[in-house]
């Protein structure tokens, strides 16, 4: 099979499904199901994220060589009846959750592919690809490297948690796992559960509150709830954590532990949750860092790919990078399940049909900068507009990007969508809310008048790359905002010590640095290099007002408010424009201002379609 | 009996037939060891941690499928309730659209 081999790969039941479809071992699409349903983290069969890969890859059904799913259900349920035999009558509940969902769900996805869209590809049945197996190759084989260790961390997938593995070429080997109930990813879970966040969503909140506090609890962490060995390998106190035979993810001994029941969601936050997610996030790291040591050590590789969602976790990475355990690190940007979809292409292909790889070339990746969703042709979005009497004006991109810098300078906030959807949680100016990184009042009014969101949370700075070492301590690509760095001392401004209470809002209104809106209170930035080859269009809007201005950051913040999906479609743009204090809004070359704009009125309380995340 | 209570009938009579009948053994590695160096394992499921197929084409075929999947991992009880999980299955399975009972979001999704 040489040519024209097109295999689709589609994650789901769990968290984020998605699909995803490779022609000749080229991605060709990759999309969250989410985003068309508007459902945040829908786990449903993606059917409408495999329809959109189909129609980009213009194909039939009928077309595919294969189908893979990214997990193994029986595995899956293997563990389930050991972990109830393990644990005994009371994790009857559980069982029987799990057996509804399993045998009635998981295990017949060859069944509901071919209900979806009446076959399973030429091959006939489902593969169906490890979980682990899958995250390592959706970082190995879109990585730039010929041979890399790889490393994949997360909640649990069938039985591991965490592997190890080898890739050189076509192939991956596996060499070492820890497996269930021990897993990093569920013991961060654990915390970001006990501080009264969403699980799946909320780590993300837990690692931005971690620098408001001091980790004073990491010794109680390392005497009570894990025992961490110098390979970085671990094993957790199953004393406490509820998981085995409850649906709670932590007990009365651990809440004991840490001095009282968990945080009721939306309370205030107090120094204790900051404390917390301090020290949770000290000892991730810690042994994050022990672990790829160890994958150094094992396959003596001078490169490292990176997956699962623990990989996500920007700061880690951004110590682990510091470390200069290896040359080069490359990390999935779909490091969480959706990207397992993407993993399971590439598990087909080079691993079933055994069919050579494409040659890395050593330095870029073949994620395409991750836009790997839909686009919107101008005739799609003028005739949106125009049938719905919107008010808008139609900018060369010269004279457009000059425009749009003169807003962002005066203040001014733009909805930015500009050519495919992102793959993967982050949003990389392609559905972004844009401002002026330098004014010092954009991160509340981001996070309170647009995003809805929690005060605390920092904003993210796109860069241009040639331009990244000026503010921030950092030499490296990092085009998928997967790596924390700290801005330069030159930008940085004096602020007095932050008072140690539960009073969070002193520290969040100082000023800390040149560019207040994305530098976190320990001085360090969530960084976007922006890239002239894999998004020009971002590239030359952040070029036109370092042009204006001389400064080449802007604040980059998902295209969506609290608990929506981030944007896909023109109408989705539209809505979230007009539902916020977005100033403007970018559909490509078209030009909307609010002002413009006829009366807005819905039928429904918008913000109860959308649960807070 | 509704075929909903004969569900939920099956789901018990495996759970107290075959779970607890089998409890005890320790499936999990859960003893903290602080004498040992470490606590990586080699792959525990090679056959399936990089790709296979699941043959469920009938309930006979997935019978088979489950028997030989816990006879190659050493687990005989399970394997001899292969032909009741596979019965269970096939009067459990559901269309996709049914499926999710509400999870609470602050519950980590294992299965």
């Amino acid at each position: 099979m040489n040519s024209d081999q097109y295999i689709l790969g589609i994650s789901a039941y769990y968290h984020d499904s998605a699909a995803a479809i490779i022609k000749d071992g080229v991605i060709i699409a990759a999309a969250q199901e989410e985003r068309f349903t508007r459902v945040k983290h829908d786990p449903r069969f993606p059917v409408n994220a495999i329809n959109y890969c189909l129609e980009e890859a213009f194909i039939e059904p009928g077309d595919l060589s294969a189908v893979v799913f990214y997990d193994h259900p029986v595995l899956t349920y293997d563990r389930v009846m050991k972990n109830c035999a393990y644990a005994g009558a009371d994790s009857f509940e559980t069982f029987s959750t799990a057996t509804k969902s399993i045998l009635g769900i998981k295990l017949w996805v060859d069944k509901h592919v071919k209900q979806a869209i009446g076959t399973a590809g030429q091959l006939g049945k489902v593969i169906f690809a490890g979980h682990h197996m899958s995250h390592a190759a959706s970082s190995f084989y879109t990585s730039p490297f010929e041979e890399a260790a790889i490393v994949s961390v997360d909640g649990v997938g069938e039985w591991s948690t965490t592997t190890i593995a080898h890739g050189k070429g076509r192939d991956i080997q596996l060499l070492q796992e820890i497996n269930y109930p021990n897993s990093l990813g569920l013991l961060y879970s654990a915390f970001t559960y006990y501080c009264g966040f969403k699980v799946n969503s909320g780590e993300y909140k837990l690692m931005g509150l971690a620098p408001y506090g001091k980790p004073v609890y990491v010794k109680e962490i390392y005497d009570h709830l894990i025992d961490v060995k110098e390979d970085g390998s671990y094993r957790l106190n199953m004393d406490y954590f509820g998981f085995l035979s409850t649906h709670k993810t932590t007990n009365d001994k651990f809440h004991q532990l840490f001095g009282g029941e968990p945080r009721q969601p939306e309370s205030a936050i107090t120094k204790k949750e900051m404390d917390l997610a301090a020290s949770i996030q000290q000892v991730t790291e810690e042994i994050f860092i022990k672990i790829a040591r160890h994958a150094k050590k094992i396959t003596g590789s001078n490169n490292l790919c990176l997956s699962g969602g623990v990989a996500l976790n920007c700061v880690a990475n951004g110590k682990l990078l510091k470390e200069n355990i290896f040359e080069h690190i490359w990390i999935q940007p779909a490091s969480g399940d959706a990207g397992g979809a993407l993993g399971a292409c590439y598990v087909a292909r080079h691993l079933y049909y055994k069919e050579p790889r494409i040659a890395p070339n050593g330095k870029t990746d073949t994620q395409k900068g991750s836009y790997l969703g839909p686009g919107f042709t101008d005739h799609e979005i003028v005739a949106f507009l125009d049938r719905n009497k919107y008010v808008y004006t139609k900018y060369s991109e010269e004279e457009k990007n000059e425009l749009l810098a003169k807003e962002i300078d005066k203040g001014k906030i733009l909805g930015f969508f500009a050519g495919r959807m992102e793959f993967g949680p982050r949003s990389l100016g392609a559905r972004s809310i844009i401002g002026d990184a330098r004014n010092s009042t954009m991160q509340s009014k981001m996070n309170l008048k647009i995003k809805f969101r929690e005060s605390f949370r920092p904003f993210a700075p796109a860069v241009l790359r040639e331009d990244v070492n000026k503010y921030f301590d950092l030499d490296t690509d990092s085009p998928y905002m997967l790596i924390v760095a700290p801005v330069k001392e030159e930008i940085r401004k004096p602020v007095e010590a932050h008072a140690d209470s539960d009073d969070m809002i002193p520290v969040i209104n100082q000023i800390r640095s040149a560019l207040p809106a994305i530098t976190h209170v320990d001085y360090s930035a969530r960084i976007q290099t922006v890239h002239q080859e894999t998004n020009p269009k971002f590239y030359n809007l952040i070029h036109a007002f370092r042009k204006l201005t001389g400064c080449s950051v802007l604040v980059n913040t998902s295209f969506n408010v609290r608990g929506e999906p981030i944007v896909c479609s023109p109408k989705d743009a539209y809505l979230c424009f007009m539902r916020t204090d977005i100033d403007i809004l970018v559909l490509e070359n078209y030009v909307l201002l609010k002002e413009a704009q006829p009366k807005f009125e819905e039928s429904e309380n918008w913000q109860k379609k959308y649960e807070l995340d | 009996m509704n075929s909903t209570n004969q569900t939920e009938s099956k789901i018990k009579e495996l759970f107290e037939g075959v779970i607890i009948a089998d409890s005890g053994k320790k499936y999990l590695l859960t003893e903290i060891d602080k004498s040992s160096t470490s606590y990586y394992e080699t792959p525990v499921h090679p056959n399936q941690a990089y790709f296979s197929f699941i043959d469920v084409a009938t309930q006979e075929n997935f019978t088979g499928y489950l028997e030989q999947f816990w006879k190659e991992s050493g687990n005989e009880e399970f394997a001899q309730a292969a032909g009741a999980i596979s019965s269970l299955a096939y009067s459990l399975c559901v269309d996709p659209d049914s499926q999710q009972e509400d999870i609470s979001p602050f519950i980590y999704a294992m299965y």
